[in-house]
């Protein structure tokens, strides 16, 4: 297995928004999402989740109710609202266009300056 | 959109925050346990599994606040927790909280009291209904070229051309106010006002009391009925219910109650305790006739505006009509002026009044500022000693926002407590105070000027606010190792710069000592009003006032009766003359009469005029400096030549080119005046200048009723009551008002004496102020240095080195506002001089040696006591004890 990676700044909220696009999740199930997409790679706070979620739900872009998890227990299910549908968009574009400048830029090759 | 649901999210979650929590709490449980579940798989025990899962989610309390924060939450829940914690601090600081909330509140409240009785008094008409349309005439005859006259009361005739054909004014009434005795034996001066019958609709009821009010048919029949006050019909009458159709005496002669008004009827504004139709004027005896003379001025005439008409367009209405007037009366030029009605506005006392107020909101102003410096200097003392606290606070992490708003928290809380306090004395003060300060009838209602006072906090609050931040973001900068080492200026406080603290402390001994000298100059002149007096007999000098409805019932002449009159008066033991006089002196009921005269090739001057019997001057004692006084044998002044005394303030003013004996004057009506004396000035006005020219002329004893003076030796109670008998018995019905020249000054000076009073208040509450303010600032210096005193008195500094040290530290500021307040006491007083030679009112000495000597002292001995107690404290510091706070 590779060596797990520390989170980049800023790119938690990504990432939440990401997981719940695929369908409403409860925190923990957020975390083993991420985990599972990310293929064990990601190392994320598990600390740090909560607050995320918490900020996001005040912004409006996930909204939360009440369920029923499937060890039959209370949970609280977090799903993406439209508002943060358009926010995954643009932050999804944001972050394919830095990568690739930042990829543009540590590939330059010194012949190329 | 978005920034709504933010909103609503965060009020959700503050309003249902414990709501919040157990989801919360919740929800991280069920993370935690559905974690140690599937560690669970790894076959390992569920304590076991429960550990790893809390140690992999890391701090959960840390991460419940992060999610509070999240949402917001903190801020509500951050100010309940400043609340809290300033109500707990200030509970540790009551000396000094006390000393705030105490000073803010009676500055703020002492302050709006004090504007409130001023606004009341003298800055608004006093009429409960639209006060904005509320006008009042004042008309000026005048049948003297060189003499414009002076704005007062209007006639008869005119009012009656004002009522019926003015177009801009609505509800034109007219009133005359005079006293009169209710029922037998009464000694006491009840006010009550002869009304127009449609006063009430001027001043309407609020709810209607007993009975009915005047009706048209009254004024026209002349009816002898009457409306009581209702505090009148409580203490006269017994509250009696069945008071209506009972005949009552006034004045001696018998009226019908018709009417009770309720207690809270707004015309109470005039003092009145009846209303009668003024029609009953003659019936009542209350003075002479004046119906049968409807060209004596003598009501005075109020209205309202017609709906969207000025008082400009009203009052050339006015004087259009006035002018319609004087054409039925030869000779007579008549000019209307309308005042809003209040105080300020009245022509006589304009300039009298405006002084005041100006005054008044001057020392009301210091007073505002005095509190502002107080507070900032406490706060800002605090704020220095809490720097400690604060570099703890941000060592363990707190946020500088979060100590801003928690700093600023607690200075609000103390400005509510004050706020809370000062409301009750704005509610109470103006009541009581009015209450002391107005001694006569004249009462009207006060209510709390709130637009003030909501000013006034507002300025305080914002100054609090400040002294608040300035700490706050000063305490922010500190120095966290030095600060938490608890390292100290150890010489803080006796560098050579002039700090803000000494600044305050300077701007408060000035400000208070400014208020104060002004203080001391006013008792000063009052004083010396007292002991110089007018220049004549006080004490031994009785002046009765005395209106027959006709003295001819008693007399076939006015000769017959004024000899007739000095017959009886001279037959009361103790009295020893009695001298005649158009004008007796002291009484400034009525305007004094005047004439307007002319040296040879000189202009036309209108003079003071008294027509006087020769007893006149050794009655009153009124010396004669050159040639002779009057004599019998002086006639009256008529067509011929005839001979007058002036005063030697007439001679100043007119300067004749050669001796003012035998000197001789043209009046406007032709008559030739020959002087033939000249009397010493009297000061009747007390304020220490002479009155203005005055020509004494032979009186006319054929011509109509005088004024008797009455010099008498021995009690003046009794020979007052026993001239009183005398004339009550000699003329049964007439209006009589027997008392002494000093009892008639003393009544004038009484509501100038309260006023003084009240300014002395305000000065006193402000030194108070001051005072409070410097022992706060100095006690929380002298707290902040007890460790630099443990360590000088442990190397061996004696009790006097301390004391020294911390007086010599404040001796500085305090010199420097002692000088500062008397240089702008200097110039105010100088200021006013100037302003009273325009305006005399009181005698004023600007470099008065005792005001501005034993005012200085008193404050700096004052400020000095301030400056000691922490002195004492601070010498009697235990080194062991001190040191052990290194």
């Amino acid at each position: 297995m590779d060596k797990q990676l520390d989170l980049l700044q800023g790119t938690l909220d990504m990432l939440i928004l990401k997981a719940v696009s695929l369908g409403p999740l409860h925190g923990y199930g957020i975390l083993l999402r991420i985990q599972q997409i990310s293929k064990d790679r990601l190392e994320i706070q598990q600390g740090s989740l909560y607050p995320a979620l918490y900020r996001l739900e005040h912004q409006g872009w996930i909204a939360s109710e009440w369920g029923e998890s499937e060890n039959n227990r209370k949970a609280k299910y977090y799903r993406l609202t439209a508002a943060g549908k358009r926010r995954l968009l643009a932050e999804t574009e944001n972050w394919n266009r830095m990568a690739d400048v930042i990829a543009g830029i540590l590939g330059t090759k010194p012949e190329e300056v | 959109m978005t920034l709504w649901r933010r909103f609503r999210s965060w009020l959700q979650t503050s309003l249902r925050r414990s709501r919040m929590e157990s989801e919360m709490d919740a929800e991280l449980r069920f993370h935690i346990e559905t974690r140690a579940e599937d560690l669970m798989l790894g076959g390992i025990t569920r304590e076991e599994a429960m550990r790893r899962a809390r140690i992999e989610f890391g701090g959960i309390e840390r991460a419940k606040e992060e999610c509070r924060d999240a949402r917001a939450v903190v801020l509500v829940d951050g100010l309940r927790g400043d609340i809290r914690f300033a109500l707990r601090n200030l509970g540790k600081h009551a000396l000094l909280s006390a000393i705030v909330v105490i000073t803010l509140a009676l500055g703020l409240g002492v302050s709006t009291a004090v504007f409130t009785l001023v606004d009341a008094t003298a800055l608004r008409a006093r009429v409960d209904r639209d006060p904005d349309l509320f006008v009042r005439v004042y008309s000026t005859y005048t049948d003297d070229p060189a003499n414009p006259g002076h704005p007062g009361s209007t006639t008869l005739d005119d009012y009656r051309a004002f009522r019926d054909h003015a177009q801009s004014l609505r509800d034109v009434v007219a009133w005359q106010r005079v006293t009169a005795p209710v029922g037998e034996n009464d000694s006491s001066e009840t006010w009550v006002l002869l009304v127009t019958c449609d006063f009430f609709q001027l001043y309407p009821l609020e709810h209607s009391g007993l009975g009915r009010l005047l009706e048209d048919d009254d004024c026209a029949a002349s009816r002898p009925v009457v409306v009581l006050s209702e505090t009148l019909w409580r203490e006269r009458f017994a509250a009696d219910p069945r008071v209506i159709g009972k005949i009552v005496s006034f004045n001696g002669q018998p009226v019908t109650v018709v009417g009770v008004t309720p207690s809270e009827f707004a015309g109470q504004i005039k003092g009145a305790q009846a209303w009668f139709p003024y029609t009953l004027q003659p019936y009542l005896k209350l003075g002479p006739d004046f119906l049968k003379a409807p060209d004596a001025p003598w009501l005075t005439v109020e209205g309202r505006l017609s709906p969207g008409l000025s008082r400009v367009s009203a009052t050339s209405e006015l004087s259009l009509l006035a002018r319609q007037q004087d054409l039925l009366h030869p000779l007579r030029r008549s000019a209307v002026t309308l005042t809003n009605g209040s105080m300020l506005e009245e022509p006589e006392i304009h300039g009298v009044v405006s002084l005041l107020v100006a005054l008044t909101l001057g020392v009301l102003t210091f007073v505002v500022v005095i509190v502002c410096a107080n507070v900032t200097a406490l706060l800002l003392s605090r704020g220095d000693a809490r720097r400690q606290e604060i570099a703890i606070r941000l060592a363990l992490g707190a946020t500088r926002p979060a100590l801003v708003r928690m700093l600023l928290m607690e200075t609000l809380v103390l400005a509510s407590l004050s706020g809370l306090a000062s409301l009750y004395i704005v509610y109470r003060l103006p009541g009581i105070v009015m209450h002391w300060l107005v001694t006569g009838a004249v009462k009207w209602p006060v209510y709390p000027d709130w637009p003030v006072f909501v000013y006034l906090a507002a300025i305080t609050l914002l100054a609090g606010t400040l002294a608040g931040f300035a700490p706050a973001m000063e305490s922010l900068r500190v120095n966290l190792t030095d600060a938490l080492k608890g390292r100290r200026n150890l010489l803080g406080g006796t560098g050579q710069e002039f700090s803000f603290r000494d600044l305050l402390i300077a701007g408060q001994v000035a400000a208070s000592l400014f208020l104060l000298v002004g203080a001391g100059l006013f008792l000063r002149a009052h004083h010396q009003m007292i002991a110089t007096g007018p220049g004549y007999e006080t004490r031994q000098v009785l002046i009765p006032s005395l209106f027959l409805r006709d003295p001819r019932e008693f007399t076939q002449s006015w000769r017959a009766f004024h000899s007739i009159l000095t017959q009886r008066l001279q037959a009361v033991p103790g009295v020893q003359s009695v001298a005649y006089a158009s004008e007796q002196p002291s009484n400034d009921e009525g305007e004094p009469k005047s004439e307007s005269v002319q040296l040879v090739g000189q202009a036309l001057r209108s003079v003071h005029l008294n027509e006087v019997s020769p007893e006149f001057f050794a009655t009153l004692g009124i010396p004669i400096l050159g040639g002779r006084g009057l004599q019998e044998t002086d006639s009256a002044c008529g067509r011929t030549v005839c001979q007058v005394v002036v005063s030697e303030e007439f001679i100043k003013e007119f300067m004749p080119p050669q001796d003012p004996l035998g000197m001789t004057l043209r009046t406007s009506k032709g008559t030739t005046l020959e002087v033939v004396g000249v009397a010493r000035d009297t000061s009747s006005a007390l304020h220490g200048r002479p009155d203005s020219p005055l020509i004494y002329e032979p009186w006319a004893p054929d011509a109509g009723p005088y004024a008797p003076i009455v010099r008498f030796s021995g009690d003046a109670v009794a020979v007052g009551r026993a001239v009183t008998a005398v004339l009550r018995e000699s003329y049964p019905g007439a209006y009589l008002e027997v008392r002494t020249i000093q009892s008639e000054i003393d009544g004038n000076l009484n509501g100038f004496w309260h006023l003084e009073v009240l300014i002395a208040i305000l000065g006193g509450v402000a030194v108070t102020l001051a005072i409070i303010g410097i022992y706060g600032v100095i006690s929380f210096a002298v707290s902040r240095r007890t460790q630099e005193i443990g360590v000088r008195v442990a190397l061996g500094a004696r009790n006097s080195d301390i004391y020294s040290a911390v007086l010599k530290s404040n001796v500085r500021p305090i010199i420097a506002g002692v000088l500062v307040g008397e240089f702008l006491a200097l110039t105010g007083a100088w200021i006013l001089s100037r302003v009273l030679e325009r305006n005399p009112f009181m005698p004023l000495r600007p470099g008065d040696p005792i005001a501005f000597t034993a005012v200085p002292i008193l404050v700096a001995a004052a400020a000095l006591v301030a400056c000691y107690v922490p002195a004492r404290r601070a010498a009697r510091v235990d080194p062991t004890v001190a040191l052990k706070y290194e």
